[in-house]
């Protein structure tokens, strides 16, 4: 490897996981170059707020970046926003179709973008939300919007429905599956969460299946094909991402769900290739096998763990291997580890204490995959060490017995 | 090694609490509670990930 003098980084990606990785470059004592590249023209920002936060008004746009432009001096990486890498060879990055930036090694942390659906109508009344931009557009909408049509029910569509519901809005949801949030957290905690937000007041339709999505001057209707007709002011769609990995297939990374690394960051077949964050597909240690994480502490952690490995020094210690999520619903915090999506049984049991207080766990083969819990982060961490371990049922079930007289 | 937190900075993500159980708790009102705030040496690297883990950075690591 070229003398660290001569090195430079060039991450792609100015968000989370690309700003952590320049940080901990630095904190490494790393002294070559690192450019920090981004598509958006913002300071870095973060984006769980932008579903709960920035929609309500309790934060405004300022509020969200995540490092101040002294911060980033500080850093001292070149920081190039508003500008996107459109293609990439073994030497360059290419932003913008024109200007090639060399680089020693290459970071990827391009996140992902929202999907929409195949059949979604372009209208002012229609959203996604991934950016600080989407989440401003959504926010102005509600301010003035009665109704509220959430396609999808997965965690973003759910925490923008108990936003619009605390303001006051008619909101419906619609999921194509039989169980809404199945898909992150089963069957059973699916349904518990369900009733959370019909507790609220949100209507939930499920196994629906749109026949048509149509906008109109003051809001805009999906037509479903037993022919209900659903009508909104407002409609957000929460069906899902897709990663931003097109402008990688000058190195063969263009393909899959995914970029393919080993259990350090280091791209598959790559010396000097390196991914993190939503776009990476590490490989896992504890679950064996390669898993792409849309997790906030993932691209945290991951960035940790890269730096070292991408200087050459020995890994640190780190949790990145448990997935680690949270989300805010109504007062409800909700905190998961784990693969709920690797379980074959789960349940779901009240604590004791204050009332909205649950635990849930996940197993596949009678060993604990995953973990959720309502109001009880001090339960849930408490039960991640042996989600590491994929403790057995038994032993599982005991500790957190024991666990259950903890205050939160 | 000591902890500080940031109380006015806080947001209740409870992700210290998840890093670092042993160390932050938070209370009814969804602030940080530091439970230990001169955690032994063995603690450091869960107390790190607990400091990184903060979304608004409301914690801080004191030398010596
Ligand atoms: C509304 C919302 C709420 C969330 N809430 C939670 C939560 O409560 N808890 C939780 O754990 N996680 C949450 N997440 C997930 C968390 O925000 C992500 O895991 C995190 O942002 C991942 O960071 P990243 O840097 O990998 O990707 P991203 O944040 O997606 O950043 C990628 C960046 O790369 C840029 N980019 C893409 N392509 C190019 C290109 N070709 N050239 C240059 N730049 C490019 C993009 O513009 C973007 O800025 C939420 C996400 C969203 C959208």
């Amino acid at each position: 490897m070229a003398n660290e003098a001569s090195r430079h980084v060039v991450i792609v990606g100015a968000s989370l996981a690309g700003l952590r990785t320049a940080e901990e470059l630095r904190a490494a004592g790393f002294e070559g170059a690192i450019t920090l590249v981004g598509k958006e023209t913002h300071l870095p920002y973060d984006r769980p707020p932008l579903s709960k936060q920035v929609l309500t008004g309790a934060r405004s746009a300022a509020d969200v970046t995540l490092r101040g432009q002294a911060d980033l001096d500080q850093l001292d990486v070149q920081l190039l926003l508003g500008r996107t890498a459109t293609s990439v060879d073994h030497e360059c990055v290419v932003l913008d179709n024109v200007d090639a930036v060399p680089y020693s090694d290459l970071v990827v942390a391009t996140g992902v973008a929202a999907r929409g659906l195949a059949n979604q109508p372009s209208s002012d009344n229609v959203h996604v939300l991934r950016t600080l931009d989407d989440s401003i557009r959504l926010r102005d909408h509600l301010s003035r919007a009665g109704s509220l049509l959430v396609v999808g029910a997965g965690f973003i569509g759910a925490e923008v429905a108990a936003v619009a519901r605390q303001q006051g809005l008619d909101v419906t949801m619609v999921e194509a599956l039989a169980a809404p949030f199945a898909r992150a957290l089963g069957t059973q905690v699916g349904a518990r969460c369900r009733q959370l937000h019909e507790d609220h007041g949100v209507r939930i339709v499920t196994d629906a299946r749109v026949s048509s999505f149509v906008s109109s001057a003051s809001g805009a209707t999906l037509r479903l094909a037993d022919g209900t007709a659903l009508e909104a002011d407002c409609v957000l769609v929460g069906v899902g991402t897709t990663t931003n990995q097109h402008w990688l297939s000058g190195v063969g990374l263009a393909g899959g769900s995914g970029v393919p690394c080993d259990t350090t960051g280091r791209v598959e077949g790559h010396r000097n290739v390196f991914a993190v964050g939503d776009v990476a597909s590490w490989q896992n240690k504890t679950f064996g096998s390669p898993h792409r994480v849309e997790h906030w502490t993932n691209a945290v952690e991951q960035a940790h763990v890269l730096a070292h490995n991408l200087l050459d020094a020995p890994p640190p210690r780190s949790n990145h291997e448990v997935p680690y999520f949270w989300s805010d619903q109504y007062r409800t915090k909700l905190q998961l580890v784990g693969r709920p999506d690797l379980a074959d049984t789960a349940d779901l049991v009240e604590l004791p204490g204050r009332p909205g207080r649950l635990l849930g766990m996940y197993f596949r083969s009678s060993r604990l995959v995953a973990a959720v819990t309502f109001n009880a982060p001090a339960v849930l961490a408490r039960l991640r060490p042996l989600v590491a371990t994929m403790t057995n049922e038994e032993a599982a079930r005991a500790t957190a017995a024991e666990l259950v007289g903890i205050a939160a | 090694m000591k902890v500080q937190a940031g109380l006015d900075t806080c947001e209740g993500y409870a992700n210290c609490v998840m890093a670092a159980p042993d160390v932050f708790s938070i209370d009814d009102e969804g602030v940080v509670v530091v439970l230990d705030e001169q955690p032994a040496e063995e603690q450091r690297s869960t107390v790190e990930e607990a400091v990184r883990s903060c979304p608004v950075l409301a914690l801080t690591i004191v030398e010596g």
